[in-house]
């Protein structure tokens, strides 16, 4: 076995006894609340998880800081899968979700912080269960941080962030000198998110286990509730603002908060990523709030506003919570939220979906193509934050952005032979890639993806997790390039 | 604003005197069918723009018509705004009490080779509808390219004429003179239509059906002869001519001209030629799969004929329905909306994207994976063994970008009517890819009256747009187009 290998090991052995570790709350859970046969599944699990992940440790601690590009795909990508099979255990054991295949979707979505859910009730699934599955999501979260900030820029992608790979967004290296100290600062600011919306929500009068569910499903901009009604079962317009001004917070770039902390509020303002963030925010709120007042969807202008002002942010920051159903909505509203789902939220956040700095350059690159059509000869720079992009960062861009619309197509063809209209296989393939959850039609959000046939659920859930990895991450798995590398 | 005068006049004059003439086979048909009202408003509307043709041409001076590649674009833009409103003419005075907007979108769909109508094919006198045809017809290669081949001295600004109007991403030069380009543009089209003419009379039409038919069949514009689509009465042997014609009508046309001058390796070796060949194959073959798998009776042989007539149809953008394809598996639907996107050749009559696009989109996301896993390489993209410049590149990266931008905002004007999401997506792209026929509301029948008279004039938009590939009129909102001096 090559010294890369046994190191892949390694390191996948050392986040199994993570995982093992991070079920100890859902296990208290679930003695709290008398649920004994769930007390039972997590102890197995956890005993597994820290069994094979000794097994996999006990070999050879390889230096970590010596990680290569390529092995580093594999590890982010096995992480991933890896805590998805070993998070779907838990449903199984307990017999709370009998398919394992329903089972691991419900994980993979946890995990990619999507949340789209197979469960036809949700309020059937015993507590600790619903903890766990909300909890996956706050891991992932967090994870994705790390992942964003710490780990693939150790793992070569010098000194860049990976979601903000291709843009020239402020370096790692820029904000503190060791890159240990930046992956702690965030995950500070991570759980000071957290812990500050708990006791909001507590405030708002949710009990403390609605609370935490609902705070995890928030930061990590995943979407599980408790309740099969979203946060429509709440019905109080504070529950409604704090958890909107949550998911906007989660879904904007953690990098900017602590440059904020640091040199102040001049940074976060004059963003460019984080301009448009909030450009699209007003702007689809108010086209979405119109809509909703002039067809009388909804009588009340307040709640018209708080609705779509939250769908809105749902959608973008790609969480899928959902106060009202809006597949009944009038069309044009429905256009507004398809078209968010292609968006996403911002660069080095929790949140999923195409990103907006990348929709932000094709926009400018756009622009310059009708520059160019005027003026055949001249160089027009495409520029962010007032720095020049490369010409192989935009055309990095652009190739992101065409894998995604090829694997929606792609997608859509797959998901389709289980024979539904099309707009639910279109749908649930952009929901499940932008890791947002509910789409329309029959995946609507009163719906769940429990119609599908269990191929159908697999590609849906490794769909999640190339969308949650950044597609390339994923996919460069299957290339004959990274296989053999000398290939030209 | 500085428009190059002296090619705009010539060029409107040319398009005046040339509109007259072509009137008359249709002034011919509706005296024949003793449509009188038909005949007298067209017979007036013919002598008006002959003169007003001649007026203008009268006044403009033929010298020095050198131009910019801007002056292309504009003087294509109002050309074809001309040729739209001119042909609109003749259906609103024709007294049947057409509204405008109907008749513009008549027009539109006319000389964008879009198989949609708002007044049933039925209904609209014969005389018309062959006027329709003619337009089609011309559109197909576009009445620019037609001016340009048969008027010497554009010679000069024809190639910028000729990429405003069908900007292929590559121009294949047959000729060592644009004009003789052209010349062979029409050489071929007239060969295939007199072919396909002689075809269908052989199986059986009547000479006004066979005219009709082939005039919208070899622009890949497919007009409804029938409320259930042409085709239901249609012999097979009548279905396979026009399916050869509507294949043989998207094939880029420099592969005749290799064939005329005997390169047959060259037609081999065409890899556009080849990936066109290719997804047509594919795309029969899993609709086949498909349909068998859902068709009881087991009908093989029928099922064969309509999956490559089907696939043939969407590829080619001609939208001809030769079964109710609305009751088939949405997989194969998806199928066939891919193919939609997709489209002809470059240098064909057909719409789309356009499959050598396509092929740099594939590209693009290939060399994606491979600049993940070699960060510092350099690969340029290569189209049949030779690379394509990074400016091609990016103007192809653009246009895909755009065609996904358009695709979205137009859906969203669209979906003020309120009609569901399929047929609001369907319908935009139906229009801008000129196909017609879509999904939803619109599946078999090619019926946009479901639209309200805002709505129809988008669409006519969109499918003008669509032909003209979209750079003509964008460019029109781009502020650098109007002011050339804009620094930034």
């Amino acid at each position: 076995m090559s010294i890369s290998k046994k190191r892949i090991i390694y390191l996948l052995g050392a986040l199994l006894i993570v995982i093992s570790l991070s079920m100890t709350p859902s296990l208290i859970v679930s003695l709290l609340y008398d649920e004994y046969h769930c007390t039972k599944a997590f102890l197995i699990t956890m005993i597994i998880c820290l069994l094979i992940g000794i097994l996999f440790n006990r070999r050879h601690t390889p230096s970590i800081s010596s990680i290569k590009l390529k092995d580093g795909f594999m590890i982010v990508t096995g992480s991933w899968l890896l805590a998805s099979i070993f998070g779907a255990i838990p449903f199984i054991i307990s017999g709370s979700i009998t398919n394992p295949v329903d089972a691991f979707f419900e994980a993979c979505s946890g995990f990619s912080t999507t949340g789209a859910s197979i469960l036809t009730d949700i309020e059937a699934l015993p507590m600790s269960m619903l903890f766990w599955r909300s909890f996956t999501h706050w891991l992932g979260g967090m994870g994705i941080v790390v992942f964003a900030m710490a780990l693939l820029p150790k793992l070569g992608i010098s000194g860049q962030l990976i979601a903000s790979a291709e843009t020239p967004g402020p370096t790692l290296d820029k904000i503190t000198p060791r890159f240990s100290d930046t992956a702690k600062n965030l995950y500070r600011m991570y759980i000071l998110f957290t812990i500050s919306e708990v006791i909001l929500l507590l405030i708002g009068g949710l009990d403390l286990f609605d609370a935490l569910v609902h705070t995890f499903g928030t930061v990590g901009t995943g979407g599980f509730s408790s309740h099969s009604e979203s946060i429509a079962y709440f019905n109080s317009y504070y529950v409604h603002w704090v958890i909107t001004i949550f998911m906007i917070i989660s879904g904007t770039n953690f990098n900017l908060f602590y440059l904020t902390l640091k040199r102040g509020i001049k940074k976060l303002i004059k963003d460019d990523e984080f301009k448009f963030y909030l450009r699209i925010i007003s702007l689809f709120t108010m086209l979405v709030t119109f809509d909703l007042a002039i067809t009388k969807t909804e009588v009340n202008f307040l709640k018209a506003l708080t609705e779509s002002i939250f769908q809105v942010s749902s959608i973008l920051t790609t969480t899928g919570y959902a106060t009202a159903d809006f597949d009944i909505w009038p069309t044009f509203a429905k256009m507004l939220l398809f078209m968010l789902m292609f968006v996403g939220a911002c660069s080095s956040s929790t949140g999923g979906g195409v990103k907006i700095i990348r929709i932000l350059v094709s926009f400018k690159l756009i622009m310059r193509g009708f520059a160019l059509k005027t003026h055949e000869n001249r160089i027009i720079n495409i520029k962010v934050n007032d720095q020049k992009l490369q010409s192989d960062t935009v055309s990095n861009i652009a190739n992101f952005l065409f894998f995604y619309i090829f694997l929606v197509f792609i997608g859509t063809a797959i998901i389709s032979i289980n024979n539904y209209d099309i707009m639910t296989s279109f749908s649930s393939v952009i929901a499940c890639l932008g890791n947002i959850g509910p789409g329309f039609s029959m995946v609507g959000p009163t719906m769940n993806y429990s119609i599908f046939s269990n191929f159908s659920k697999i590609v849906l859930s490794l769909l999640m997790i190339a969308g949650r990895l950044e597609l390339f991450t994923f996919f460069i798995l299957f290339s004959k390039h990274f296989r053999d590398s000398n290939r030209a | 604003m500085n428009l190059n005068y002296n090619l705009f006049k010539n060029l409107i004059s040319l398009t005046f005197i040339l509109l007259s003439i072509i009137m008359i086979p249709s002034i011919l048909v509706a005296h024949y069918y003793n449509e009188v009202n038909v005949t007298f408003s067209m017979s007036i509307i013919a002598v008006i723009y002959f003169f007003i043709g001649l007026f203008i041409n009268i006044k403009s001076n033929r010298k020095s018509i050198k131009s910019t590649i801007r002056d292309g674009y504009l003087t294509t833009f109002f050309v074809w705004l001309a040729l739209v409103f001119a042909s609109a003419l003749p259906y609103y005075f024709s007294n049947s009490g057409y509204y405008l907007s109907d008749c513009i979108f008549e027009s539109a769909a006319g000389w964008s080779t879009t198989g949609a109508f708002v007044i049933h094919a039925d209904i609209l006198p014969k005389g018309l509808l062959f006027w329709k045809a003619t337009n089609n017809w011309f559109g197909g290669i576009g009445m620019i390219m037609l001016i340009i081949s048969l008027t010497p001295y554009f010679n000069i600004s024809g190639q910028k004429l000729i990429v405003a109007e069908a900007p292929g991403p590559t121009l294949e030069k047959m000729s060592t003179k644009f004009t003789g380009t052209a010349r062979y543009l029409y050489f071929f089209y007239l060969i295939l239509t007199l072919l396909e003419f002689i075809m269908l009379k052989y199986g059986g039409l009547s000479l006004y059906d066979a005219a009709i038919n082939t005039m919208s069949g070899i622009s890949t514009a497919g007009i409804h002869l029938n409320s259930g689509g042409i085709s239901y009465n249609l012999t097979t042997f009548n279905k396979t001519v026009v399916t050869i014609f509507t294949f043989l009508a998207a094939t880029n046309f420099g592969i005749y001209f290799f064939l005329f001058k005997g390169k047959f390796e060259d037609i081999l070796g065409d890899l556009e030629f080849r990936v066109y060949i290719l997804l047509t194959l594919a795309s029969t073959i899993v609709i086949y799969v498909a349909l068998i798998n859902s068709d009881e009776a087991k009908y093989y042989f029928e099922d064969f004929l309509h999956s490559i007539s089907m696939a043939i149809s969407f590829i080619s953008t001609s939208g001809y329905s030769f079964t109710d394809y609305s009751i088939w598996p949405s997989f194969a639907k998806v199928i066939l909306i891919i193919c939609m996107f997709i489209g002809g050749c470059s240098i064909s009559t057909a719409g789309g994207i356009k499959i050598s696009r396509i092929i740099v989109f594939y590209k693009l996301i290939l060399r994606g994976i491979y600049k993940r896993i070699h960060p510092r390489s350099v690969k340029p993209v290569s189209f049949f063994k030779k690379p394509i410049s990074v400016n091609n590149v990016f103007t192809i990266m653009v246009y895909i970008l755009l065609y996904f931008v358009i695709f979205l905002i137009g859906s969203l004007l669209l979906s003020l009517d309120n009609l569901s999401m399929e047929t609001t997506l369907s319908a935009t792209i139906g229009a801008m890819s000129n196909t017609g026929l879509s999904f939803g509301e619109l599946a078999n029948v090619a019926d946009y009256s479901i639209f309200s008279h805002p709505a129809r004039i988008l669409l006519s938009i969109l499918m003008i747009g669509g032909r003209l590939e979209f750079y003509a009129i964008a460019l029109l909102f781009s502020k650098h187009f109007w002011n050339t001096n804009i620094i930034k």
